[in-house]
């Protein structure tokens, strides 16, 4: 792109949201190159726009000028999905974060796309009621982000991830037109475009408003953690408990590594000598958790565990989950980097799957860490590293052998990260041709030039070509299929 | 063959197509593409009358036989089962291992596992088990010019590629033919119990952990609830519902009340925010529409159908939304 055109742009931006709100020196994109996961790469310029009405100009600004967008929410993803690639605009949600309404009789909460997901439950609270999706980023993670993702979290187990919990949004199409999808009333006439947008990763449009499902906060809560002496006995647990029928609210393993690292760095006190834990979390009714938690602790000791620590105060809960969604950083104190997995595999195969993951990780001689969402099957082994020792090309080759034994055991590549550029080479590990093909039709549905979020999603393309490990995972990607 | 069985607002099409297997559902599909020849998609029958007449209807494909689990790991509480599979004949399977896929529909026998996904059906239950797409996870779809193309996966939580099996749920056939899908599963609930109670006490009603709530109005007329789960949970809620005079229906007068005729082509469907219009849902409804309600059913959490008074057109059932 010719420097003209790239400045005729800021210029236009500038004059959409201000100067003081539209970034494109180095120093100040810098911020912007990278998400919570591996890559980076600067943008053209960053636009920090108010309001739905600056959204739209500044994508039709972009598009005018033959420049794409890309949407960003706090930059907490962890699959690249907000990197701008080739010469992007990044289109930030920032200032957008107001809580517009909580209907507390229809169970609504009407918000922008920049307030954070922890805002929404605080908010609904008073009213009795709560947003479920809970990802491990909640404090500063955004609505529209948890959207492009469709996050999760660990309460996810029973009460599904964002797609179950988004009733309409208002976005912002690819030509700069505002378009409002789905609603508050179920099944309207047309087509319900909310499901296809949820998980889209921005490749759509760009959200800018959300109409979120409530839930009623439930009667009880109870909260424990069972201690087993493996990670294979603590995963035979996991998998009897659902092969039962019981979905508890959330249920997460934590190994060894991961409990060493989290008692180190929170006042916790968990079992140093256990080999893994079950941290499990039952709501409803009183009866119905009373009953699950004892068919819950029953199975646990079927299965080898040693004890079980009940959470007895609302502080001694709120301790477990703390140490538990701060845990990614806490394992920052064995190795200086670090790189996670999002992969989903069949419940009943958890236990064999942990074993080749812990085995893949050791011949590559990397440190592992397991702390995951083991009711729903989303594994989340991080390889611990050091790339002052260590190279990228190790880890890489090592996340990908990873992915193959999960997509090998009837799994998929990610459960609530995205695919973002960090996997969209191994997408034809998991679809055919035609699968990939009916994806790309209801993309150019909405965005025929491709302009949105370029690089993200399908497999193929060069767009991100210029980030080195880009290179490196499409080899593996191309290579390791048989 | 028969033809007539396939009519449609009076419109009877030119041939029909029976698959049993998707190769030769997408062979059909694409032979009718090539002749750009225009197709209504056939399960049941249950929910074909929703919505517009075809402007054009060349070839009837009726799924039925295209039918039967394909995979039931009860183990990871999923399945996969051909779409035009009944939704009795999956349950009666489900059963077996004590599972449910938790969507209720009026006439079980009939509606398929494919056409209840497409119609969006309206499931009294969606009180507590929200919308029927949230209980799919993958699909194998046949796309208008007979492309096989799969969509999400076999396991419970997913964002590898975009949810089309999601997108696909109440587009009524107009987008893909949904020849197998996967679904999420739940445990049969210990106990169930259903009541009418006093009309009075649906305000009240929104407080208490119910599996259903459905308001009807004409010879039925009542405020219908329906409690499950956990037989000692299932209890005390019980003792709570009879402060609002509840009586104890069977489940059989349940399914008959609750459930809008499944034949009336004379039904006005409209969607509305849940709990929103409180006791006046059919009154309201009807207002919007400009004549009185001889029947009305209405869904928390799903949709109102109301028969007009005085109807005796065989249009299409229309439908209508009252807010966003």
């Amino acid at each position: 792109m010719s420097t003209r055109t790239a400045d005729r742009l800021v210029r236009d931006l500038e004059s959409i949201c201000g100067e003081r709100n539209v970034f494109w020196r180095e120093e100040d994109t810098l911020v912007f190159e990278y998400d919570a996961g591996f890559d980076r790469r600067p943008p053209l310029a960053v636009a920090v726009p108010k309001n739905t009405d600056e959204i739209a100009r500044c994508v039709r600004a972009a598009r005018d000028a033959g420049v794409a967008v890309v949407p960003r929410g706090a930059g907490t993803g962890l699959s690249g999905g907000t990197i701008a690639c080739g010469d992007a605009v990044v289109i930030s949600t920032a200032r957008l974060r107001t809580i517009h309404e909580i209907d507390a009789v229809s169970r609504v909460a009407v918000v922008d796309p920049g307030v954070p997901n922890l805002e929404v439950s605080a908010a609904a609270r008073p009213h009795g009621l709560f947003f479920a999706p809970d990802p491990a980023s909640q404090r500063v993670s955004t609505i529209g982000g948890n959207i492009g993702t469709n996050a999760g979290g660990p309460h996810a187990l029973r009460y599904g991830s964002m797609v179950d919990h988004v009733l309409a949004v208002e976005m912002v199409l690819p030509d700069g037109e505002v378009a409002v999808f789905g609603g508050v009333a179920p099944d309207l006439p047309g087509y319900d475009c909310v499901p296809l947008i949820v998980g889209s990763e921005g490749t759509l449009g760009i959200v800018t408003k959300a109409w979120l499902r409530l839930l009623p906060l439930p009667e009880d809560v109870r909260t424990f953690l069972a201690e087993f002496p493996d990670v294979r006995s603590g995963a035979r647990a996991a998998s009897a408990i659902i092969a039962r029928g019981i979905v508890p609210a959330a249920m997460e393993m934590l190994d060894r590594t991961t409990i060493r690292a989290v008692n180190a760095a929170f006042d916790v006190h968990l079992s140093e000598d256990a080999g893994s834990m079950l941290l499990v979390e039952v709501e409803g009714l009183r009866e119905e958790t009373g009953s699950a938690t004892s068919a819950i602790v029953a199975l646990c000791e079927d299965e080898g565990a040693r004890g079980v620590r009940v959470a007895e105060t609302q502080a001694e809960r709120e301790l477990l989950w703390k140490a538990r969604k701060l845990g990614y950083p806490a394992l920052a104190r064995i190795k200086p980097n670090s790189y996670i997995h999002d992969a989903v595999v069949p419940r009943s195969k958890l236990p064999d799957v942990l074993d080749s993951v812990n085995a893949i990780a050791d011949r590559y001689g990397y440190t592992v860490a397991n702390m995951f969402h083991i009711g729903d099957g989303n594994l989340h082994p991080l390889l611990l590293f050091d790339l002052r020792e260590d190279t990228i090309e190790g880890v890489m080759e090592a996340s990908a052998e990873i992915l193959k034994v999960a997509i090998e055991s009837g799994g998929a590549l990610s459960g609530e990260h995205g695919i973002g550029l960090e996997k969209n080479h191994f997408m034809f590990w998991v679809y055919g041709p035609e699968d990939l093909e009916a994806m790309q039709r209801a993309r150019s549905a909405f965005d025929p030039d491709g302009a949105m979020n370029p690089g993200k999603i399908f497999p193929g393309g060069d767009t991100c070509a210029a980030i080195p490990t880009e290179r490196i995972k499409r080899g593996l990607a191309e290579g390791m299929w048989i | 063959m028969d033809l007539a069985i396939y009519q449609l607002e009076g419109m009877v099409p030119s041939r029909s197509q029976r698959p049993s297997d998707t190769a030769t559902l997408a062979r059909g599909i694409g032979e009718a593409n090539e002749t750009n020849s225009s197709i209504v998609v056939w399960g049941g029958g249950t929910r074909i009358g929703v919505g517009n007449a075809p402007a054009r209807y060349d070839i009837a494909i009726d799924l039925r036989d295209l039918s039967g689990i394909v995979e039931h790991s009860p183990a990871d509480l999923v399945c996969t089962v051909r779409g035009g599979t009944t939704v009795a004949a999956l349950a009666a399977e489900l059963a077996r291992a004590g599972q449910r896929w938790p969507v209720d529909v009026a006439d079980p026998e009939r509606a398929t596992i494919g056409g209840t996904i497409a119609s969006a059906a309206p499931s009294p239950s969606r009180l507590r088990h929200q919308h029927v797409r949230d209980w799919v996870i993958g699909c194998t779809a046949v796309l208008g010019d007979g492309t096989v193309a799969r969509a999400g996966g076999r396991v419970v939580k997913n964002v590898t590629g975009y949810d089309l099996a999601r997108l696909y749920s109440g587009t009524f056939g107009t987008l893909a033919v949904l020849a197998e899908v996967s679904l999420k599963l739940s445990a049969i609930d210990e106990a169930v119990r259903a009541f009418r109670v006093d009309e009075s006490a649906y305000e009240d009603l929104r407080h208490l952990p119910l599996d259903s709530l459905v308001l009807t109005t004409g010879h039925t007329r009542g405020l219908y609830v329906r409690v499950a789960g956990l037989a000692a949970a299932v209890e005390r809620v019980s003792r709570e519902l009879a402060r609002y005079h509840a009586t104890e229906i069977a489940s059989v007068a349940w399914d008959q009340t609750v459930h809008p005729s499944t034949d009336a082509a004379d039904l006005t469907r409209a969607s509305v925010p849940p709990w929103r219009e409180r006791g006046s849902i059919a009154q309201t409804v009807a207002r919007r529409l400009g004549h009185a309600a001889q029947r009305a059913t209405y869904h928390a959490g799903a949709e109102g159908a109301l028969r007009p008074e005085g109807s005796a057109r065989t249009g299409p059932s229309s439908r209508l939304a009252l807010e966003r």
